[in-house]
């Protein structure tokens, strides 16, 4: 006839075992086994799946997820309680004054999404308040900027940032503010808000070490 | 015997291998421009109707359901005829189920640019597409069975096995995901909240990437490959086994898309194990391709259409090796709401769908147009094209997701995350985001070849529609088990029961997962705290929906410590409740926004930082790659489907109470005024009946019910 009843090509190599009565629009199909190693990995993995529900339910070693989570916390508190101190006082905070630490604390403005909301500046937008300038809405010692940013003005919209900073980081970031930027006169500069309170005069007291761990 | 004479219908086996063509290239466009997106966000074109959130689901859907969906139907139509010898069942179905497809992608297209959205991956579509789509594909369905029932062919080959299923299980996936209850014309919300609404929801696109991505690319495999190298299959055995294995273990595996996330231990385990007990039952297809072309290879050396198929096959086996390594928690710790899992994707994609279709295309269009391919060179080229493409889209995302992920759960000696700012991780990996662009180029431009070369080759040849044969009769056979037939090869010429058998098989996984998560009440521990939405939240969820945020963000934290500590309280199953549909999201893009409403957490921006956002987020921050929303603040809002909103809200037990519907708008005048009257003290003018003002309320309203909460098991 056509086309249609061209014959699959035959190698002898290869063929031996074609099975009699199955062709369908020529195609042939050969009696070979599945592969035994494929088999195998089938037995294997049903074997996997068993000892799996065995590990985390019948037998339970494992730890399910919220005991893993548990775990994995109770694993950083132990770190983070060895490196804990007890000698940092928020009350009475001494900035820095050396370069290296202004220089971090500039970083850490610049990384930690502060200027999205305070300008790359400091100048202020939409969203914070102008650190240039000699007005303040929560005060202008370190003690008071320190609250702040520790713990944040959540409903006005300044975050929390204890997780994130640490005790030394925090005092670096407010010391750039208060050293740096304070006095500075960027462009387009947000109009003052809260109550004029003059520049913060650095005080030349001595310099006190703030611990650099975790505040929760 | 007695020879009968017919014709196979050659003229809608066109029709669709032109569909695919079209909407291949369609698709593989709009995925161009979803990429330059994510690299470069001036590509959303300050346009409502582009941005990345509506445009991401055209491409998935283009891909899948026209370009993928059509080239099932071109390599069905072609081989179905010639495997049962005789012309499809009804050409009046036939014309129906092509036309009435190409209608569906067209107003697929046409609803999602628009914003009618599900939200629900790969089921984005609104109920009045949904229905059509069920009864297309019934149609579709009716005219395969019906082909099978007249066919000349005593048995029923593997190829046909593979369509069967195909469309038993996408029509109970489709049906089974697509319950849902309409508030208007073209919305609608789904009777499953929040974990269960998930966990539907992944069983549906678990199995859409089996059921349609896989399966009916199996039966074509075993078509068009045997025929293209003209070797015999190498085992019949191996057929059996991995079918039956294949359909009945894939259907268990969907909770892996959910693992870590607020869905029961016990569920996301089955997700696990029949994910790694998919390895072997997947390789059987690959191996029982790869081992047909035995005294091919020669072949392969000189044949594009060969190559097209031994990299999909191969791609196959890839791509079904990675999903069960990525069904492993620990790597899926690393992998989920990254690139990672995008890489994935179009390892399947690209490789196995991409390269088979292909490789049929140029096979067959050359046989039903009685000519040859015009230029072997250029499909030669086309192949190498096509593969460096793939290479260029994939290898730089799994770069970037391993990047990302590595960066998200980094720890400094201070026990702080290294990269606090989420947008740093997103900086980070943007150079792979351009490569990625130029590997889907690549892709794209060896598309193009093959459109060009089979225009040339169908130019030069002539179309038989109706091609001739002759074929005898099939002989009538006892209706019990012959003697010395195996128990399959009899099962092979009852495809009756051979569809009942395989309908059982694909049911079983699901209804065990999906049935205990909805009627057992201790799967889901209460959480006394949790309320319904507001109207004004309801309304604003509702446009999160409509611009498919979810394509961008998660809201689910993970119990892990860089998660809680980057978002907040990790998300639990009581949560969600209300949740209809659920926005977990499988991909995060920009930050988690389940705790953007813990005022004291560390996810809450006040309402000034979000109207400034959304009118700009370069403004806020200037690399930023999330898209403009200026019109949230034109836009007045839709409330005119709030009251039904709330009274199909109680239908399906939101506890909104009684009467509540008539109050709605009033308590949603009265929030968004207050709203309104904040954004003013910040020197924000903006009417409280805009856009902007809900979507606020809802992003304020994110994890606050739990904020403070117990929760009571
Ligand atoms: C999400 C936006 C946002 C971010 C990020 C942010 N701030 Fe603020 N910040 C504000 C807002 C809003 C205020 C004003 C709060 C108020 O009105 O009470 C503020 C206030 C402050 C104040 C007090 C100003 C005053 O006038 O009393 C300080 C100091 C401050 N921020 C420092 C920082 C530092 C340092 C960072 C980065 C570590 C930072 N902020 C990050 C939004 C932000
Ligand atoms: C193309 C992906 C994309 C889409 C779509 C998208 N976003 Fe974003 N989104 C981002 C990225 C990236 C960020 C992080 C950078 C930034 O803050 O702009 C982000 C940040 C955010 C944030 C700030 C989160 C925080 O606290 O830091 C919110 C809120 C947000 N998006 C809401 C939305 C909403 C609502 C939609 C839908 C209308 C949306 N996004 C659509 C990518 C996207």
């Amino acid at each position: 006839m056509d086309k249609h009843n061209e014959q699959m090509e035959f190698d002898e190599r290869f063929d031996q075992n074609l099975i009699e009565d199955h062709e369908y629009d020529n195609i042939r199909e050969l009696d070979n086994p599945a592969p035994f190693w494929l088999m195998g990995l089938f037995y294997l993995s049903v074997l996997f799946s068993i000892f799996y529900g065995a590990y985390y339910f019948w037998i339970g070693i494992g730890e399910l997820q919220t005991a893993e989570y548990k775990s994995e916390i109770a694993a950083a508190e132990i770190n983070s309680k060895k490196q804990a101190s007890s000698a940092f006082d928020e009350s009475n905070i001494s900035l820095y004054h050396d370069e290296a630490n202004l220089a971090a604390g500039a970083e850490l403005f610049a990384t930690k999404t502060c200027v999205t909301c305070h300008g790359t500046k400091g100048e202020g937008n939409a969203i914070g308040p102008n650190m240039t300038d000699e007005y303040w809405i929560h005060g202008n010692t370190p003690e008071q900027l320190y609250q702040v940013v520790k713990n944040g003005v959540p409903e006005k919209g300044m975050t929390p940032f204890k997780g994130q900073l640490s005790e030394k980081q925090i005092v670096q970031v407010i010391s750039f503010l208060l050293i740096k930027l304070q006095g500075t006169t960027p462009e387009n500069a947000k109009a003052p808000q809260g109550e004029k309170l003059g520049f913060y005069s650095a005080s030349q007291s001595e310099v006190k070490e703030p611990n650099d761990s975790t505040l929760q | 015997m007695e020879l009968q004479k017919f014709y196979y219908d050659n003229k809608i086996v066109k029709q669709f291998a032109y569909a695919t063509m079209l909407w291949g290239i369609v698709g593989m466009l709009v995925g161009l421009v979803i990429a330059l997106q994510l690299a470069f966000p001036i590509f959303n074109f300050d346009f409502q109707y582009t941005t990345f959130g509506r445009v991401r689901p055209v491409h998935t859907n283009a891909i899948i359901f026209a370009f993928v969906g059509n080239a099932i139907f071109t390599g069905v139509y072609y081989s179905m005829q010639r495997l049962l010898k005789t012309r499809m069942y009804s050409d009046l179905l036939s014309k129906i189920h092509f036309w009435g497809w190409q209608l569906i992608i067209v107003l697929a297209a046409v609803t999602l640019l628009a914003g009618y959205t599900m939200s629900k991956e790969y089921a984005e579509l609104e109920w009045p597409i949904d229905i059509l789509i069920a009864i297309i594909w019934v149609v579709f369905g009716i005219n395969m069975i019906g082909t099978m029932i007249v066919r000349r062919e005593q048995h029923i080959y593997v190829a046909i096995w593979f369509y069967l299923a195909s469309f038993l299980a996408v029509a109970i996936l489709h049906i089974g995901n697509s319950i849902e209850i309409p508030v208007s014309f073209l919305k609608s919300y789904p009777v499953y909240a929040g974990v269960q609404d998930a966990l539907v929801q992944w069983w549906y696109g678990h199995n859409a990437v089996a059921f349609f991505l896989t399966t009916p690319f199996l039966g074509l495999m075993y078509y068009f490959l045997p025929k293209a190298a003209n070797r015999p299959v190498y085992s019949y055995k191996l057929s059996i086994l991995h079918f039956w294995a294949l359909i009945f273990i894939y259907m268990w595996a969907g909770p892996h898309h959910l693992l870590y996330q607020a869905l029961p231990d016990w569920a996301q385990a089955l997700g696990t194990t029949f994910s790694i007990m998919l390895i072997a039952p997947s390789w059987g297809g690959m191996m029982n391709g790869l081992l047909t072309l035995r005294g091919a290879w020669d072949k392969v050396r000189d044949s594009a259409i060969l190559k097209f198929m031994v990299v999909a096959v191969t791609a196959y086996g890839m791509a079904t090796f990675e999903g069960p390594m990525l069904s492993l928690k620990n790597v899926n710790a690393l992998s989920h709401f990254t690139d990672w899992t995008i890489a994935h994707v179009h390892i399947g994609g690209m490789g196995w769908n991409g390269f088979l279709t292909f490789g049929m295309l140029y096979w067959l269009l050359p046989k039903i147009f009685n000519t040859k391919l015009f230029s072997q060179k250029l499909a030669n080229a086309h192949f190498w094209i096509a593969t460096l493409g793939m290479l260029m889209y994939s290898v730089p995302l799994y770069w970037a997701g391993f990047t990302q992920t590595l960066m998200w759960k980094e720890f400094n000696a201070d026990g702080f995350l290294a990269y606090p700012n989420f947008l740093s991780t997103v900086t980070q990996i943007l150079p792979m985001y351009m490569t990625r662009v130029v590997g889907g180029i690549f892709y794209f431009t060896g598309a193009i070849l093959m459109v060009y070369n089979l225009i040339k080759t169908v130019n030069s040849g002539n179309i038989i529609n109706n091609e001739e044969v002759e074929a005898p009769a099939r002989a009538v056979l006892q209706a019990s088990k012959l003697d010395g037939e195996s128990t399959h090869r009899w099962l092979e010429r009852k495809p009756v029961r051979f569809a009942v058998l395989t309908l059982i098989a694909v049911v079983i996984g699901g209804a065990i997962e999906i049935i205990p998560v909805i009627v057992v009440k201790s799967n889901i521990p209460s959480i006394q705290s949790v309320q319904p939405y507001t109207p004004l939240e309801l309304e604003g969820r509702d446009i999160y929906v409509r611009e498919g945020c979810y394509t961008c963000h998660s809201q689910m934290v993970r119990p892990f410590r860089s998660e809680t500590e980057r978002y907040g309280d990790y998300s639990k199953e009581g949560e969600f409740v209300y949740d209809h549909p659920f926005q977990w999201g499988s991909k995060r893009t920009g930050p988690d926004l389940a705790r953007s409403g813990v005022v004291t957490g560390k996810m809450y921006k006040s309402a000034t930082w979000h109207y400034n956002h959304f009118m700009d987020p370069r403004s806020m921050s200037p690399e930023s790659i999330m898209p403009k929303y200026p019109w949230f603040a034109k836009q007045t809002l839709d409330i005119s489907s709030l009251k039904r909103k709330i009274e199909v809200m109680q239908s399906l037990g939101v506890p909104y109470p009684e009467g509540y519907a008539e109050k709605a708008e009033a308590e949603l005048i009265a929030q968004a005024e207050k709203i309104a009257a904040e954004l003013k003290a910040s020197g924000i003018e903006i009417a409280a009946d805009k856009e902007m003002i809900a979507v606020i309320a809802y992003l304020h309203r994110l994890g606050k019910d739990i904020s403070t909460a117990e929760v009571n098991p």
